[in-house]
């Protein structure tokens, strides 16, 4: 398995609030304040020593507790281990320390929907209005009965409402659709979607439709296991900086140097929590080489890549709420969109042309209703159940004892570096029978 | 406020759990050191994410297919058989056909086995395509349709290996012909292990057996051409409990980057072979005379010369049957030295 997994999805339980950004600062100062108290009444009392190893103690124990909200009490388990087929879109710019982790990650829209498709305000037509001057789908939220297509980037899409993401009957209602009614769901704004390809100069609110896939990074694991490492580091930084700044501020007497111990424990302590968590941010393992001799490199994922994913299905509660596979366990790509006139992606095109070539089995009128045609329905879901086979048949618990037999580990030809089997005698008779 | 209380009763039950920690951080200190080193080379910057591309070494799976592919065994050192394990031919009821002694415009039932060399990921549609050569080196290839698709699963999974059946018609001109399987995959790990030749002649022990077959420079510029005998065969292989698997770490944290892993597995598997199985291991012995005309010929773009290979023992107790396999290496004018192709010769005395 060389995905990595540090997180852990938990049961939602109704009443129960996953951690969010919108709690980060009042939860980071009350696991702070115990220390920061205990800190501030010894430097009070002269007591400095046991100032900075308070300081010390209460960096680490924020780190911790902060960890393990993130790590184990940010993600709402959804449906177990799931696959999707769709395309990569646009790759958001640039994350920094302030996104909080190192995680890999991208959006994808899935087949076989189309760019237009994507929701281009928030979705009044699924979500019912909500009350008073609560943003939409805001807990507890209700959607409409029955529920409508959502606003269409060229409008085409409402005219089908079997094609809208929500409520395709496919992958965009297993995976996409909002189904935590007592968690929010909130529009978010379009430079941070990409459905407008995070064009940040656009303003307004969107409902997000696209599969967010993260592959996990390290670093709240990391800022957790070296957390008595940055305690130390935050604690004899800001003795360093207090002492510094005491000699700095001394040439202007006493109260320049309690001032300067001041301005100087708290850059030191700022810088030092600035370093390991660089420290945390680049301390990744790397990846383990799975690649055999002779494979070729691997390249990268790029917008529009065609692709099928695997993934833990959750809800992740940190941002305003969408659904997502977290960790992201493994992605193939494919780019022939036909293999013999058997169609390998499939999108459904409401100007499909009556001269146009639809794939094999399917007519031009297919094609222009997309998943309100039985036959493209059908023959969407064959495409996404032959890739699904071909990712997930890894985690079958069964293949994968079978790939570490002695007589799967060849690699070459099997009948070059391979073995026997233990019951089976050796072969006289033609190896194809 | 819930959420400072919150924090503050949580900051009791990290309290509690810190002295555990401390061992971890013990154990973590040397990888704090490494991410402490590698923020200092990055300058305290994360790498670039350029808004172009993700890389997603770890996760991003391709499958690949591959059958008993002589070039590509041939490119790593390997000695090879030109009598292909991968291909097999069958009259239409099912038995088993010497590809040297077929009949002239008859229907055979050509058999093709594809593994998959990934453990990851499968090929839902694999395509297929067989050709058939005139017996010899570096022939012009003749497809047999159509082209056939099958699903290949993962290694060691239900459907790897898959078979994918061609019904070939032979030609209505009597002689000896090869075949040719090429599996097409686009995103495939390893493209090179992809096309797999069965070349075998059986000729009976006359003191000395005779063969002929042409040699055929299908490249656009003259080249050396140079023929080598071997006695390769495939190995018999041990029994799997003789086979040691190195354990892996289970824990992604034990690991690290760029250690062990399947590519050391795969690395030290190869090594092995090339030690057991290397080309210029399997010598023509002192009890067979090999003798080829011309060992050494230029030729011409598209040009073709007859080469006669006269195989003789200089053991008259000899019985049964003996393969040799005759290479060709093509190098153009200051280019490199290539397999061109080979063929299998069997030599029976009954």
């Amino acid at each position: 398995m060389a995905f990595r997994q540090y997180t852990r999805c938990y049961i939602h339980t109704p009443g129960d609030k996953p951690f969010n950004r919108d709690d980060l600062l009042g939860f980071a100062l009350g696991a702070s304040a115990p220390g920061l108290i205990t800190a501030i009444l010894a430097f009070l009392a002269g007591a400095n020593l046991i100032g900075f190893i308070a300081i010390a103690v209460q960096y680490a124990a924020t780190i911790v507790a902060i960890a393990d909200r993130w790590l184990f009490h940010r993600l709402v388990c959804l449906s177990g281990d799931q696959c999707a087929v769709g395309r990569v879109d646009p790759i958001e710019k640039p994350a920094t320390l302030g996104e909080f982790d190192n995680d890999d990650y991208f959006d994808m829209r899935l087949m076989p929907h189309r760019h237009n498709d994507e929701y281009i305000a928030p979705n009044f037509g699924f979500f019912a209005p909500p009350s008073g001057s609560d943003p939409l789908a805001t807990p507890p939220w209700k959607t409409n009965s029955p529920p409508r297509p959502g606003p269409s980037a060229d409008g085409k899409t409402e005219q089908t409402k079997s094609n809208d993401i929500f409520l395709d009957g496919l992958q965009g209602s297993t995976l996409i659709r909002p189904t935590l009614q007592d968690l929010p769901y909130n529009p978010v704004e379009i430079g941070t979607t990409p459905v407008h390809g995070f064009n940040e100069k656009e303003n307004g609110l969107v409902s997000r439709c696209a599969l967010h896939c993260e592959a996990e990074g390290n670093f709240w694991q990391a800022m957790r296991d070296y957390a008595p490492l940055l305690g130390t580091a935050v604690g004899v930084g800001a003795a360093a900086g207090a002492a510094a700044g005491c000699a700095l501020g001394g040439f202007f007497g006493p109260i320049g140097c309690i001032i300067g111990a001041i301005v100087g424990a708290i850059a030191g302590a700022i810088g030092a929590a600035g370093v390991g968590a660089n420290t945390a941010f680049h301390s990744d393992p790397g990846d383990y080489n799975d690649a055999n001799v002779g494979d070729t490199p691997l390249g990268r994922l790029a917008p529009n890549d065609m692709v099928v994913v695997y993934g833990t299905h959750v809800y992740d509660g940190f941002h305003e709420g969408w659904h997502e596979f977290h960790p992201l366990k493994a992605v193939m790509r494919f780019n022939d969109m036909f293999v013999f006139g058997r169609h390998q992606y499939l999108e459904w095109d409401p100007d499909f042309p009556d001269s146009g070539l639809p794939p094999t089995g399917l007519s031009a009128d297919d094609m222009r209703r997309g998943l309100d045609s039985p036959a493209f329905k059908a023959a969407a879901q064959a495409v996404r159940d032959q890739w699904c086979i071909a990712i997930s048949q890894r985690f079958d618990p069964a293949i994968r004892q079978n790939q570490e037999k002695p007589e799967h580990r060849w690699t070459a030809h099997p009948a070059v570096d391979g073995c026997r089997p233990n019951e089976s005698p050796p072969s006289s008779a033609p190896p194809i029978h | 406020m819930k959420n400072f209380a919150s924090g503050f009763l949580c900051f009791f039950k990290a309290c509690a759990e810190l002295p555990r920690l401390v061992l971890t951080a013990i154990h973590q200190f040397p990888a704090f050191c490494r991410g402490l080193a590698k923020a200092c080379r990055c300058c305290f910057r994360r790498p670039a994410r350029d808004g172009c591309c993700i890389d997603l070494t770890g996760i991003l799976k391709r499958p690949d297919p591959m059958i008993y592919s002589q070039y590509w065994l041939m490119k790593q050192g390997l000695s090879v058989t030109w009598d292909n394990p991968d291909i097999q031919l069958f009259e239409t009821g099912g038995i088993a056909v010497d590809p040297s002694k077929l009949q002239r415009a008859h229907d055979y039932e050509v058999v093709v086995r594809c593994w998959n060399n990934s453990y990851d990921a499968g090929v839902p549609v694999l395509p297929v395509h067989l050709s058939y050569l005139t017996f010899g080196i570096g022939t012009t290839t003749t497809p047999v349709p159509p082209p056939r698709t099958t699903t290949l699963g993962v290694k060691a999974s239900p459907t790897c290996p898959a078979f994918v059946k061609f019904l070939w018609r032979t030609p209505e001109v009597a002689g000896h012909y090869c075949l040719q399987a090429h599996l097409a995959c686009s995103d495939d790990a390893n493209p090179e292990n992809n096309v797999g030749q069965k070349n075998v002649l059986v000729g009976q022990m006359h003191s000395p057996a005779r063969f002929t077959f042409p040699v055929h420079n299908d490249a656009t510029v003259p080249r050396i051409f140079e023929l080598e005998a071997d006695m390769y065969r495939l190995p018999d292989l041990p029994l799997c409990d003789q086979e040691r698997v190195p354990p892996q770490p289970e824990n992604p944290r034990e690991r690290r980057p760029r250690e062990g892993g399947r590519f050391a597995e795969s690395r030290a598997r190869w090594d092995k072979a090339l030690r057991e199985q290397g080309y210029r291991n399997f010598p023509v012995t002192s009890d067979w005379r090999v003798t080829i005309r011309p060992e050494r010929l230029e030729l011409r773009p598209d040009e073709a010369r007859e080469v006669e290979v006269e195989i003789e023992s200089t053991n008259a107790q000899f019985r049964g049957t003996q393969a040799f396999n005759i290479h060709g290496f093509a190098t153009p004018a200051g280019g490199p030295r290539v397999l061109a192709g080979g063929v299998t010769l069997l030599v029976e005395n009954a």
